[in-house]
């Protein structure tokens, strides 16, 4: 009872209301009114008992298959676990709640952030899409590359067994939709970080130095903006061998002119600024400004542009898989999905349908962030 | 005026000779060389030396450089390794016909996209807005290829179940045209190009209507609430006029700069587009090509892609000069 939090002494049935609380996650938010974040860690703690309750013997399973994956899904198990109590016990149930802080410049754009709600949907969507793809051996019996009964299992319609349907192999769609994710997933991931990194350093040197650098980068970006981008991809691509390192590397090498032209343009107005003529003053050198200085205050229209790349990448490589030039099949993507039922549209619909209902979805998740993100960060759009 | 274009078609020249290098540099970056696919434990070695020679992969870089694009700027794009003939003759065929899928789409993209941009601005903040602006999210957030699939799936196949579906609606599934296309009369035959016209534009170019919808009713809300369209309300002027005689014009400006922009995502779509609908476009060649393996002609369709793109820009620039009279050019 003395563990009880201060402002529980008026009322005696706290204590053990506390110790539920803490047993529940996001129910003492609840009791604080701060609805949405209890619900979703509500959501999450539910969500985390219901994988160890219907896939109990596949996460058992874990131990003895000795596959990366399902080390991977366990420990995200165990990270959503802890989250949710960790968070939920750290919330008192009474008193006065913590007084803010100084307040950053971040914070300001995470409060006008969660204030916009089609981004927090955005949020979330993303959240239960990577939620999904890591848990991805416990949310599925099947295996998403062995070959069914193909008397029996091929081009089954979307049933309770097989939530969207079997392909011509007899594969469960549901399962390589889900394997596929990580596919697109971490391709944009890494692609959109290799192109954001080039883009805003070449971007701040060029604005930054001027001169014959920035002519020579400039030139070289509105050549390599004169090509239609996927064009240019599938040549480059087809010529070396078609894998995710090389769709990685492509990718992240040839994405980059558009951030740069952002940075740069940004960077023009800021070297004249009072602040960068106090840096030069003092004696610091070109780098040291640019990357201290300068690159810090360019990140806001970087993570914009940065995010909403990554719904752009993940639907360009959904094309380029949908071309063959991407992951080589068996291994499952949302685009090779598609062209593997593409010659049975008729007869079996959902092999098709379902992976790209699932790239509309991410990208419409991704989108929603970015402009949400645009909002946030942009203090002339803030009233 | 004609200074400008002439600056303008000079400060193109630079960028094509950087076209032709950097398709060089990718070729030559690459692993292999073209008599890589020739090679065959049945053929002799001295057989691919030989043929290296003829093709004058055994001369320094710098030459064949030169002679490349000596070959380029006089218009020879060599021989099609799977067609055997030149590759002017094969790209002469298709390039009209992606011309002709992307202009439609082109015109599909601004005529939906400024109606739906201006009825959002006219009516901000109502449902209608509201409804326009989250179908527009999802839309153009679609993979094109999946969207035509879809469109094929609905509207050429499911619709046949129907009986009382009107048969201009059943739209065919591939192609340019139909079977009997050669026995029809002029007036058909238009029509049923038309016909195999609409499922490609459409999937081509919603995604980016829905992009210029966006752009149109923030410009759209811009111009309405400046002064002289204030007083032309005031002068008593119906709704109508204010907005489709004085505002759009100066809405539309902003606009026109995004033609150029579309334009080398426009041919990104093609490739997609024209592979799902077997046309027999560039963006078709350059994926048929690339499966056989036939490099040559790959680079050469991706070196008259980029070279479109750079007339497209300039015809924008050139347009844009010539509608918004604020533009000083010396």
């Amino acid at each position: 009872m003395n563990e009880a939090p201060a402002g529980a002494e008026d009322r005696p049935d706290r204590g053990r209301i506390a110790k539920a609380a803490a047993l529940i996650p996001g129910l003492a938010h609840l009791l604080r009114g701060r609805r949405r974040a209890g619900l979703s860690l509500l959501a999450l703690a539910l969500a985390t008992l219901a994988v160890l309750v219907f896939a109990f013997d596949r996460v058992a399973a874990t131990f003895t298959s000795g596959r990366v994956d399902y080390w991977v899904a366990l420990l995200t198990l165990i990270g959503a676990a802890t989250v949710a109590w960790s968070v939920g016990f750290r919330e008192p149930l009474g008193g006065p709640r913590p007084r803010a802080k100084g307040v950053s410049q971040w914070a300001i754009a995470w409060r006008e952030f969660s204030r916009n709600r089609v981004a927090v949907l955005g949020l979330y969507l993303m959240l239960i899409l990577y939620l999904a793809t890591l848990l991805a051996p416990y949310l599925t019996p099947y295996e998403p590359n062995t070959i069914g009964d193909m008397a029996s299992t091929r081009h089954l319609s979307p049933s309770l067994t097989h939530l969207m349907g079997t392909d011509r192999f007899g594969r469960d769609v549901f399962t390589r939709v889900l394997y596929g994710a990580r596919i697109s997933l971490s391709i944009g991931f890494i692609a959109v970080s290799i192109s954001v990194t080039l883009g805003t350093v070449l971007g701040a040197v060029s604005g930054y130095f001027g001169g014959m650098v920035d002519t020579v980068l400039m030139r070289f970006v509105d050549m390599l903006i004169s090509f239609p981008r996927l064009v240019l991809l599938i040549t480059v691509i087809a010529l070396f061998e078609p894998s995710i390192f090389t769709v990685i590397v492509v990718l992240g090498l040839t994405l980059w002119p558009s951030t740069a032209r952002i940075v740069r343009g940004e960077v023009l107005s800021l070297r004249e600024r009072e602040f960068v003529e106090a840096a030069r003053a003092l004696g610091l050198s070109g780098a040291r400004i640019v990357c201290r200085h300068i690159i810090p205050n360019v990140l806001g229209p970087v993570i914009v542009a940065a995010t909403l790349g990554l719904g752009n990448i993940i639907l360009i490589e959904a094309g380029l898989s949908f071309l063959g030039l991407s992951v080589q099949p068996p291994t499952p993507s949302w685009g090779n999905i598609i062209d593997g039922g593409r010659e049975y549209l008729v007869q079996a619909w959902w092999v098709s349908t379902f992976p790209g209902l699932a790239i509309v979805a991410t990208v419409v998740a991704f989108n929603l962030i970015g402009d949400g993100l645009r909002d946030a960060l942009d203090p002339r759009l803030r009233m | 005026m004609t200074t400008y274009i002439v600056r303008r078609l000079l400060q193109a020249i630079p960028l094509l000779l950087g076209i032709v290098t950097l398709v060089f540099i990718i070729v030559h970056a690459a692993p292999g060389d073209p008599t890589a696919m020739y090679v065959h434990p049945g053929v002799s070695p001295d057989v691919i030396e030989q043929m290296r020679e003829n093709w004058g992969l055994d001369r320094p870089i710098h030459i064949q450089y030169l002679s490349w694009l000596r070959s380029f700027l006089t218009g020879d794009l060599g021989v099609s390794l799977t067609q055997n003939r030149p590759i002017v003759s094969i790209l002469a065929e298709r390039i009209p016909n992606t011309l002709i899928l992307s202009g439609t789409s082109l015109v599909l993209i601004f005529a939906m996209g400024i109606a739906i941009g201006i009825v959002q601005a006219v009516r901000q903040h109502s449902q209608l807005d509201h409804a326009l602006t989250l179908g527009a999210l999802f839309i153009y957030s679609m993979p094109s290829f999946w969207l035509g699939l879809m469109l094929i799936l609905i509207l050429a196949y499911k619709v046949h179940l129907l009986d009382w579906w009107p048969a201009v609606l059943k739209f065919p599934a591939s192609g340019m045209t139909s079977v009997d296309y050669d026995l029809m009369g002029g007036w058909s035959q238009l029509g049923d190009r038309l016909h195999h016209l609409v499922l490609p534009s459409i999937a081509l170019g919603v995604a980016s209507a829905a992009s210029v919808a966006r752009y149109m009713r923030s410009s759209m809300l811009e111009v309405i609430r400046q002064d002289y369209i204030r007083t032309a309300r005031a002068k008593g002027l119906p709704e109508r006029a204010v907005i489709l005689k004085h505002a759009l014009k100066n809405a539309l400006l902003p606009i026109v700069t995004l033609l150029g922009l579309y334009i080398p995502f426009l041919f990104s779509g093609a490739v997609l587009v024209e592979y799902v609908f077997s046309w027999p476009g560039m963006g078709r060649t350059i994926v048929d090509a690339i499966y056989q393996r036939d490099y040559p002609l790959v680079m050469a369709t991706t070196f008259i892609f980029a070279v479109l793109v750079v007339i497209a820009n300039l015809i924008a620039d050139i347009l844009y000069a010539v509608v918004d009279p604020r533009i000083r050019y010396e």
